[in-house]
């Protein structure tokens, strides 16, 4: 294959911009699928992905398209837009010479559109604009096509204007693809260098490598070798990357496609590492990619004790093809021997409970989830904690660091008040503001991520009816006035719900705590008491009445057997709560905590 | 199915369902059709052919019988007269004729009696009937809770009946109220209580108001009042008819002492009962097992001998269902055994329903371990609260139990 026929980009946009839709329309033009022979979008092909409407890992799908008598290949990753994958944006990127970047005219530029934009600009990507949805009423094309002008410093001509629903303008898109995307670079005569851009795996055929082959070339047959493992496997299997795999002999420089080679263990083929062949190897390892950081970890409990093991086993599954999940042992009082996993976010924290529920059919219960504090002691130790429960004795800590985060809102002029207001009271700096166009803005601030975590993301929308999109990514750890805010049921504490949390919130975090366990946990025969206390001092609390009423009036001969099975039912789902104490506590109060209203 | 059931099957009680009523109340979910003479009578037809398929396989010596609905004070006396000459032998009816006069004889035969019907000309041919208690259903006292519930008679036929039924020589009457309805408050309930004190009943049933979906009543349920308030209603009610000498036998019964309902009672104490009519339930403890007792197509024939076998059913809530399966003696198809286990937990929660609760000696006896030994951790947790006693053996609710018990039931589910 002449490397000059190749074309290697990737689809980055905002959520919900029409990445995966423009993806299908692709496929259809150049008859990798069948138009119109799907429903839902053939790329997001886990439920998860279906169900919800967003794309949660990254895709990448070969095609083949005529044009002035030649055969092109076009490579295409249709990657995420929500803002906790973006780590999936950054490594599809780097196995790409060019971008689409995708733009829905009623929308306009959002957070991650600048993001997604200045990720492929580091990777010294070509961008190619799409203005989306130009087939909406409220499209507005040429505003957008402004701001694109403007904000992006494109010009006109490079704009194309599609509607990925209606099948409108993909033919130029094509062509425009071909006509402006460099084919890929690199030399077939070099020793082989291969960059991996994803791996997952196959119960059947172990670790699936994804790879970009930047240098020389890949054979069935060859031995080849991991630089940063420094492990050798040798290929079993080769191939392209078509709506299923398609096996080949060898794959070229500038060639995308799968390499399977016996490899058992996924941490031997790391996203981001680079393959050469053993003999004349290439020493110079591609720049490869961070590894993803976890930026909010939860304790993961099995509903069942039984589980605890096959939640082990389906965690380690999970992270074969998630390699930013990460997990080890922790056990509680209350909820008995768990995980603390690490999640990119709250997100993502939901897609793992879900996937562990429906793949693996293991309930869990997930716990308060709490960011990174690095805690400075008097002893000028360090210790870093991911766990609220393992904050030392405030006597011995000299000073707490946060992790502080780059924030970007893209809000139209009319809610900044609101945003101000918003982001103030969750203690974050402005750093600059700048004009979009007329009638929006970009507000840079800093924040501390546990101020993110909560309900900030759903508070930003509300108080801009929707029309705020929001960006962040980690800037440094600061000291700052964190302190950890326990709870108690009747007076014993529990520790799976402690949070750390700044020293002017905690009164409020507290009191929206204990109001929230007051709605989830049920009556009991007695009272219960709900406290929320830094160290000794209580700072919040309220009551559940004792349960007055829970009885059969009229209980003679007929039905005997349905007032039995009511009973059974009501002890089935006490059988379903933790005890705290004396205290049954339906396990929806874990998850429910983190709903409670932070304001 | 020929003679499965045969002797050894000594029956003592036998309720009767009748389900036709003048016009349903807006309360109610119980089995019961508009009232119709001509489908009356094809239930009566029927009813006695169910009573004639049990008696081929059952030995019946009624103790106690429950004519309960529906409105079974529909029924003319001579439909009654019918009725009785089938289920009680003669020489035992006879013996049984001036019963209303005699209520603490052996035999107790309930009619559960609305207002509406009761008055001189109902109750002067009902007197020759063996007929000896009447539970007459009051509600209330209050004429808009009355129309509220869709009782078709307001507090002064209450009063009037009443006295019609004293005056034509019942000895043992029962008045039932509902409590905890929408929008009513402490003295309310209060009112409606002390006007059936006034009028001296021999027993009392107090139900706290509970609503099934379907009823027109369940648009209301958000007017009912908070759970502290229906269970400070109920405490009240309890505090009130205790001080009036009644004695509370049952979470929802009171009764002067000798007076309580030897019907209702074997409910809660274990004891076989016949149900008749449609949606009726039956309960059958055979007190030894015989192989041949078994009907067939309730499970295993081969259990071992000394095993009792027990069944419950329940007819179908539908008349021409009813009269299908009479007709076809299917009605045994509804018997399905009961397990030992599932015997254990509706024995537990049946007899801890009645004040004197259940006794340590009779759980050991039917189910061959110690009941205490069990149930040690959740008895232990109920004990040190006060929400359970024991006492001469027997274990039973503290009265503060009584609002909550399907919490402290379920438990041991
Ligand atoms: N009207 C209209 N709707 C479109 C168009 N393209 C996409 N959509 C709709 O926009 C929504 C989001 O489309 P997706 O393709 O899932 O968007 P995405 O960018 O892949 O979303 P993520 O992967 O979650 O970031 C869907 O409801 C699409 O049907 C278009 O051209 N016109
Ligand atoms: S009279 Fe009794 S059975 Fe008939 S509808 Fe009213 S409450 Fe129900
Ligand atoms: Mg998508």
């Amino acid at each position: 294959m002449k490397h000059e026929l190749i074309r290697n980009f990737c689809i980055i946009a905002h959520i919900d911009h029409g990445k995966s839709t423009l993806a299908d329309r692709l496929l259809e033009f150049t008859h990798v699928i069948d138009k119109g022979a799907h429903e839902a979008l053939i790329l997001d092909d886990m439920d998860l992905e279906k169900e919800r409407g967003i794309t949660i890992k990254s895709h990448a799908i070969r095609m083949e398209y005529k044009h002035e008598g030649e055969t092109y290949i076009l490579n295409l990753i249709d990657t995420p837009g929500h803002v906790d994958f973006s780590y999936e944006v950054s490594r599809s990127l780097a196995s790409c010479d060019g971008a689409l970047l995708l733009i829905d005219a009623s929308q306009g530029i959002e957070a991650q559109t600048m993001s997604n934009l200045y990720l492929a600009m580091d990777n010294d990507l070509e961008i190619i604009p799409v203005i989306n949805k130009i087939d909406l009423l409220k499209a507005d094309v040429e505003g957008t096509e402004h701001d694109i002008i403007n904000n992006i410093g494109i010009t006109s001509e490079m704009i194309f204007q599609i509607s990925a629903k209606e099948g409108t303008g993909i033919d130029d898109l094509l062509k425009g693809i071909v006509d402006h995307i460099p084919s890929p670079k690199g030399n077939i005569n070099l020793s082989a260098k291969a960059l991996i851009f994803d791996s997952y795996f196959d119960i059947y055929r172990g670790v699936i490598v994804l790879v970009r082959i930047f240098d020389g070339k890949l054979k069935k047959g060859d031995m080849i070798k991991f630089l940063s493992s420094n492990k050798n496997f040798t290929i079993e299997e080769i191939g392209y990357l078509g709506l299923n795999k398609i096996e080949t002999n060898e794959l070229y420089a500038g060639e995308v496609g799968y390499i399977i080679a016996n490899i058992k263990d996924v941490s031997n083929a790391r996203v981001g590492d680079t393959i050469t062949t053993e003999k004349g190897a290439c020493t110079e390892a591609l720049p490869g990619f961070k590894e993803p950081k976890p930026m909010v970890y939860s304790g993961v409990f099995p509903l069942d004790k039984e589980d605890h093991e096959d939640l082990r086993e389906s965690l380690g599954k999970l992270k074969l093809n998630d390699a930013a999940l990460t997990y080890e042992p922790e056990s509680s009082l209350a909820l008995g021997f768990g995980f603390r996993c690490g999640f990119l976010g709250m997100l993502h924290l939901e897609i793992v409970k879900e996937r562990l529920l429906r793949e693996y059919n293991i309930p869990i219960i997930i716990t308060t989830p709490s960011v990174r504090f690095i805690i400075n002691l008097n002893n000028g130790a360090r210790k870093i904690i991911y766990n609220p429960v393992d904050m030392p004795d405030p006597v011995n800590i000299d000073s707490i660091e946060e992790p502080v985060m780059d924030l970007e809102i893209i809000v139209p002029t009319e809610f900044v008040g609101n945003i101000m207001k918003l982001v103030q009271e969750r203690r974050g700096i402005q750093k600059n503001m700048q004009y979009i166009d007329e009638k929006r803005l970009s507000i840079h601030y800093e924040m501390p991520l546990i101020e993110i975590i909560f309900d900030f993301y759903d508070k930003l929308k509300s108080v801009s009816r929707g029309y705020a999109s929001l960006d962040y990514s980690f800037k440094e750890y600061r000291i700052s006035d964190v302190v950890k805010v326990d709870v108690l049921i009747n007076g014993e504490k529990v520790d799976e719900m402690s949070f750390i949390c700044h020293e002017g919130k905690a009164f409020q975090w507290g009191k929206s705590v204990t109001e929230k366990l007051k709605e989830v946990i049920p009556r009991h025969l007695f009272k219960i008491a709900l406290q929320a206390s830094i160290g000794s001092k209580i700072i919040a609390r309220s009551t559940i009445n004792a349960l007055r009423k829970n009885v059969t009036a009229k209980c003679y001969g007929g039905d005997i057997t349905r007032k039995r099975k009511l009973l059974e039912r009501q002890k089935e789902g006490k059988k379903r709560m933790k005890e705290i104490g004396s205290v049954s506590i339906p396990q929806e109060a874990f998850m429910e905590v983190l709903k409670a209203d932070r304001g | 199915m020929e003679k499965v059931i045969q002797t050894g099957s000594l029956i003592k009680h036998i309720y009767i369902h009748f389900p036709f009523c003048l016009r349903k109340c807006n309360y109610c979910s119980f089995y019961s059709e508009r009232y119709s003479n001509s489908r009356i009578k094809k239930y009566i037809f029927y009813l006695l052919k169910e009573i004639d398929l049990y008696k081929n396989r059952f030995d019946l010596k009624p103790e106690t019988i429950y004519f309960g609905g529906g409105t079974p004070s529909l029924l003319s006396s001579e439909d009654f007269g019918t009725i009785f000459s089938s289920l009680v032998p003669k020489l035992l009816q006879h013996n049984l004729v001036p019963i209303r006069q005699l209520p603490d004889r052996n035999i107790e035969i309930t009619l559960e009696a609305n207002p509406i019907n009761i008055n001189e000309i109902y109750t002067e041919k009902l007197i020759e009937l063996p007929i000896n208690r009447i539970s007459l259903g009051a509600q209330s006292f209050i004429d808009e809770e009355l129309k509220l519930l869709g009782r078709l008679h307001d507090s002064d036929k209450i009063y009037n009946s009443y006295k019609v039924l004293r005056n034509s020589g019942y000895k043992n009457i029962s008045l039932d109220m509902i409590y905890g309805l929408p929008s009513q408050t402490v003295n309310d309930a209060k009112f409606s209580l002390e006007r059936m004190i006034e009028l001296d009943p021999e027993h009392i049933s107090i139900y706290c108001l509970s609503l099934e979906k379907d009823v027109p009543l369940f648009s209301r349920k958000s007017l009912i009042p908070s759970d502290e308030k229906v269970s400070s209603f109920y405490e009240m009610i309890r505090e009130i008819l205790i001080e009036a000498g009644y004695e509370q036998y049952e979470i929802s019964n009171f009764a002067k002492k000798g007076f309580e309902s030897k019907h209702n009672l074997c409910y809660w104490s274990d004891k076989s009962y016949l149900g008749s009519g449609p949606s009726a339930s039956g309960y059958i403890n055979l007190v030894k097992f015989h192989p041949e007792l078994y009907p067939p197509g309730c499970g295993s024939r081969r259990t071992s001998n000394n095993e009792n076998k027990i069944f419950r059913y329940t007819n179908p809530a539908d008349l021409e269902e009813y009269f299908k399966q009479v007709e076809t003696s299917e009605v045994f198809e509804n018997f399905g055994s009961l397990s030992k286990y599932d015997h254990e937990k509706e024995f537990i929660f049946l007899s801890l329903r009645r004040t004197k609760g259940m006794s340590l000696q009779e759980y050991q006896a039917k189910f061959k371990e110690g009941f205490l030994q069990k149930y040690r951790k959740i008895i232990d947790k109920y004990l040190k609260k006060n929400f359970i006693e024991i006492k001469n053996s027997f274990i039973r609710l503290t009265p503060k139990a009584y609002f909550v018990s399907d919490e402290i039931f379920s438990e041991f589910m």
